[in-house]
């Protein structure tokens, strides 16, 4: 399966396999997180996930439903890994996940490269995106809602570490 | 030409206005931004800031 983006130019509308896209720049990616992270009293780290989770599972449904109905999970997460390179968000290794969790890799990150870029190293990590990413796709390959697994950052290449690395587990409530 | 009169050094005026560009689904910037709105104006009505 080939992730192709369309532009309309009739509407001003880029399509990502027909889902509308948009595109950003690190200035406004990066920026918007170094103002919430600022922001008292709000969950930005969790806000980020969370969102992400819930996009990227009911696109990668529809992604598989129209034209992989057929695929393996390990097939499925290869292709969540084609479709993260795709949007520019860098290389990831998602070959350790299961229905219960496990772990993730990357050694190239779109938010690495970006908050380097913009503001230098920091002492946390940055690919809070990337979390909501690999809970969204896990929950659409194995069926359970958008908040069924939970994805910690546990090394980030922007601190310093060899690569970004990533826990995941199940949560008990997830179906 | 040196790296530091390049467009590609960091001292450059390039490098610092250049975006590195991913594309992301719309729903998802409009939900982050709606989520935000709501959970900061929660937080300004809760801790009177």
């Amino acid at each position: 399966m080939a992730f192709t983006t369309k532009f309309d130019p009739a509407h001003n509308i880029i399509t990502l396999n027909g889902v509308p896209v948009s595109l950003h720049c690190h200035h406004y990616n990066c920026g918007l997180l170094r103002v919430i992270e600022k922001f008292p009293h709000i969950d930005a780290h969790n806000i980020l996930i969370r969102t992400a989770a819930e996009e990227f599972c009911q696109n990668f449904k529809s992604y598989f439903a129209d034209q992989q109905p057929d695929c393996t999970a390990a097939d499925a997460l290869r292709l969540a890994a084609v479709l993260y390179r795709v949007m520019g968000f860098g290389r990831i290794d998602l070959s350790q996940l299961g229905e219960a969790g496990g772990t993730a890799s990357s050694d190239s990150s779109y938010f690495v490269v970006g908050w380097l870029a913009k503001y230098g190293r920091r002492p946390d990590p940055v690919c809070y995106v990337t979390c909501g990413f690999i809970a969204g796709i896990l929950a659409a390959v194995f069926q359970a809602p958008p908040d069924a697994y939970e994805v910690q950052e546990t090394d980030c290449l922007v601190t310093g570490g060899e690569c970004c690395a990533f826990s995941v587990r199940r949560r008990h409530h997830g179906r | 030409m040196e790296l530091g009169d390049s467009a590609f050094s960091e001292q450059s005026v390039f490098f610092r206005l250049s975006g590195i560009v991913s594309i992301q689904f719309f729903r998802l910037t409009f939900l982050l931004l709606v989520t935000l709105l709501v959970d900061i104006r929660a937080a300004i009505k809760t801790f009177q800031l």
